[in-house]
């Protein structure tokens, strides 16, 4: 509109310029044509500020899901340990089982209660492959005295 | 001498004597040396302050290398004699016994198993020449009195038995001796023979053991001829059985006791017997060469063996199996009498409760001499096998396959099985064995196990061989699971891969390079420590050492540097407290940041 008037100088308005007049709050002047609401220049807003706080929970969620998945990948990596520790009780693979019972007690102030108890079974399950948790018939037996004999036998060939 | 002793007499006096009846021992016993006591002087020589100057001062000469010949001899003795392992008192692992040998002159000798030392000898009385005796014999010597419960303050005693000539109907004779002083307490002779002394589990309120001796008619006498003896026996009297090989006749018979005898000289401590079982062999196809039966003194540990996989097998121990070896009639001469096609070993073993032959085993083409030992639930003999030329040794283990299901852990754990209470050979459990020959190259003289105080250290197998020496060999090479290819479980078990023959190894010799000429017998006592025992051989020579078959896992070594280890604690502690407070600084030190 300006430009139009600048155009003329001489105050005979005939020529209109069909200039983008969305965002300036100059057309003011002009009303709108009927249906046309202006409600959907805030919508517009709401969705670039709806990308940035989805980008946000997208970041965050993201983020969560590292933290949470961090003790399961830990887990991953004490099973794997324990695998290399072998099935025979040597001083390393003893010392590995200890730490893998040790860690849950390490790990309840942390994040990733939910895995706890995993940890604690993949211990003990390591403690029964190598054959030191006292399920068998063999850990109690050994301390069985022989049964005392009602009967008692002797003699032999005569003395000579 | 009429000890057997050997004397130089020179111009009336003895130059040296020597103790020569010490090579015709015929009975072995141990008896422990007194405790120390306060106040009492156990050095044979009292060292006041003087002498011990004058010792001091040759010592120092020694090491000054300024002694004398009579110096240095005197510097050797004073060593021998304060020196630990000759003490007269008990030491704490045992190692200090007394061995108390009878001879077959009637002579009674104790040696200290320190040093050799003959620390008393006997002539017993009993045994000497008289009027009513013309040729007394020695048979054998027992414990008699072991006191430490109730009479401590008593000293020790053994029994000696003997009889009034050679026949097998002659009198009996006992002697009573305290080991302590060696002083013959009494003696008397018996009026009927003795063809079998039986110590019995029993003993009465003076820990004297009671004795049955069975005379040549087969009636019992109790001994000591007390009444208390008496009535402990009676409450037994129903559960104690004998039996008799009699090797000529091919016979072996159970008895069982009567509650009284039959006859003029019946009294209060003479027992009838009856005829229970009776084995026979039949004459023309097996003849008995030899019997063995286990120490009636050994321990077993445990009745379970944990095998592979944490599997557990039942040992089946008894105290009353006899191990019999019989050989066809025409290969029990000397090898090489008989073909191999007419000669054949068949073993026996026998429930001599019960009668029951729990076992029988023929090895064709073998022949005797047989030599056996029994221990725990295992046999392992010795004989010639005339088709392959060589000796073989074989073994032979009893399990209890009626304990078998006892397999589940809860009842076991919470203490609801019976496998501890008593058993009786009446219940004719159902038994297994297993069995298994080796070669081996020599011919032996004796053979015997090792024996500890609790029965937990693995067995070694001593072997007197034709070489007069001493062969320890390790159980394990007499396990009847061996085989030629071992799984993995069971070379975690410790299974030796099976072989034909059993190596000697000749760092395994307990005698080293010594031979203990004209062996006879070893004879294997426990000491205190349980890894160790001790092993006593005698024939013309004496030979004693300790042997302990899994290396001494129960005490430290003797160079273990106790002040290393303080200095490494003190070392440590001073170390915690140094970084605590350093530690303490920095904390303090951040905070002020």
């Amino acid at each position: 509109m300006d430009k139009g008037k600048a155009v003329m100088g001489s105050g005979r308005r005939w020529a209109v310029d069909f200039t983008d007049n969305s965002t300036t709050p100059s057309s003011r002047d002009i009303p709108d044509p009927p249906g046309f609401y202006r409600a959907s220049q805030e919508q517009d807003d709401s969705a670039v500020t709806k990308q940035k706080k989805d980008a946000e929970a997208n970041w965050k969620s993201q983020k969560a899901w590292e933290v949470a998945q961090a003790p399961f990948k830990n887990l991953l990596m004490m099973g794997f340990m324990m695998w290399m520790a072998g099935n025979t009780v040597h001083l390393f693979s003893i010392g590995i089982t200890f730490s893998a019972l040790w860690q849950p007690i390490g790990a309840l102030q942390g994040v990733g209660k939910v895995f706890e108890p995993y940890k604690d079974t993949l211990g003990i399950w390591k403690l029964n492959t190598l054959g030191l948790l006292p399920t068998h018939v063999s850990d109690w037996v050994s301390s069985l005295p022989p049964a005392k004999e009602v009967e008692y036998s002797g003699g032999g060939m005569p003395l000579r | 001498m009429e000890d057997h002793s050997l004397l130089l007499l020179q111009q009336g006096k003895v130059v040296w004597s020597r103790e020569d009846g010490l090579a015709s021992i015929i009975g072995v016993t141990t008896s422990e040396l007194p405790v120390e006591k306060e106040g009492v002087s156990v050095a044979k020589v009292e060292l006041n302050l003087f002498e011990w100057l004058k010792g001091h001062m040759l010592k120092v000469k020694g090491s000054l290398m300024l002694a004398s010949a009579e110096d240095v001899a005197a510097i050797q003795g004073m060593r021998l004699k304060s020196s630990e392992k000759s003490k007269m008192i008990r030491d704490h692992n045992g190692f200090r016994k007394l061995l108390i040998v009878l001879t077959k002159s009637g002579k009674l000798f104790a040696l200290h198993t320190g040093d050799g030392q003959i620390v008393w000898s006997l002539l017993l009385n009993s045994l000497r020449q008289t009027e009513a005796c013309k040729n007394p014999t020695g048979i054998n010597v027992f414990q008699w009195q072991v006191p430490h419960h109730h009479a401590m303050d008593e000293n020790p005693s053994v029994l000696v038995v003997g009889r009034c000539g050679t026949g097998t109907d002659a009198l009996g004779i006992f002697s009573y001796i305290d080991t302590y002083t060696g002083k013959e307490l009494k003696y008397f002779g018996l009026d009927h023979s003795v063809a079998q002394v039986i110590p019995l589990p029993l003993t009465d309120s003076t820990e004297q053991r009671l004795h049955l001796l069975i005379d040549a008619n087969g009636q019992a006498h109790l001994y000591p001829r007390a009444p208390e003896a008496v009535s402990i026996f009676q409450r037994e009297l129903s559960n104690i059985y004998w039996y008799s090989v009699e090797a000529d006749k091919g016979l072996i018979k159970g008895h069982g006791l009567k509650s009284n005898c039959a006859g003029e000289a019946a009294d209060n401590y003479c027992f009838g017997t009856r005829e229970l079982w009776s084995i026979v062999f039949p004459s023309e196809s097996e003849k008995i060469i030899s019997t063995v039966t286990r120490k009636s003194n050994e321990v077993v540990h445990t009745q379970a063996k944990v095998i592979a996989d944490q599997d557990v097998m039942y040992k089946y121990i008894s105290k009353n199996l006899l191990f019999v070896a019989t050989v066809s009639p025409k290969a029990s001469g000397d090898i090489g009498s008989a073909t191999p096609g007419e000669s054949q070993l068949v073993v026996y073993v026998v429930d001599t409760v019960s009668g029951r032959i729990l076992h029988r085993m023929t090895h064709h083409g073998s022949q005797g001499p047989v030599h056996a030992v029994f221990s725990e639930n295992w046999i392992v003999y010795h004989y010639f096998n005339l088709r392959a030329h060589r000796y073989e040794m074989t073994v032979i283990e009893i399990y209890d396959q009626s304990r078998a299901d006892n397999k589940d852990v809860l009842k076991l754990v919470l203490g609801k099985h019976n496998l501890s209470s008593p058993i009786s050979s009446y219940s004719r459990p159902e038994v297994t064995t297993k069995s298994q020959s080796y070669y081996f190259t020599h011919s032996i003289k004796a053979i015997a196990v090792t024996s500890t105080a609790k029965g937990i250290t693995s067995r070694h197998l001593l072997i007197g061989t034709i070489g007069d020496q001493v062969l320890a060999m390790d159980k394990r090479f007499f396990d009847p699971r061996r085989s030629v290819n071992p799984t993995q479980s069971e070379k975690e078990e410790g299974i030796l891969p099976l072989t034909d023959s059993l190596p000697i190894i000749p760092q395994s010799y307990v005698t080293h390079s010594l031979k203990v000429e004209g062996l006879r017998g070893i004879v294997t006592v426990p000491a205190k420590l349980e890894s160790n025992t001790l092993v006593f051989t005698y024939g013309v020579d004496l030979f004693f050492t300790r042997l302990a078959p899994s290396r001494t896992y129960d005490s430290l070594t003797e160079d273990f540097s106790y002040a290393l280890l303080l200095i490494t604690i003190v070392a440590l502690v001073v170390a915690i407290f140094v970084t605590w407070v350093l530690s303490e600084k920095k904390d303090l030190s951040d905070k002020w940041r």
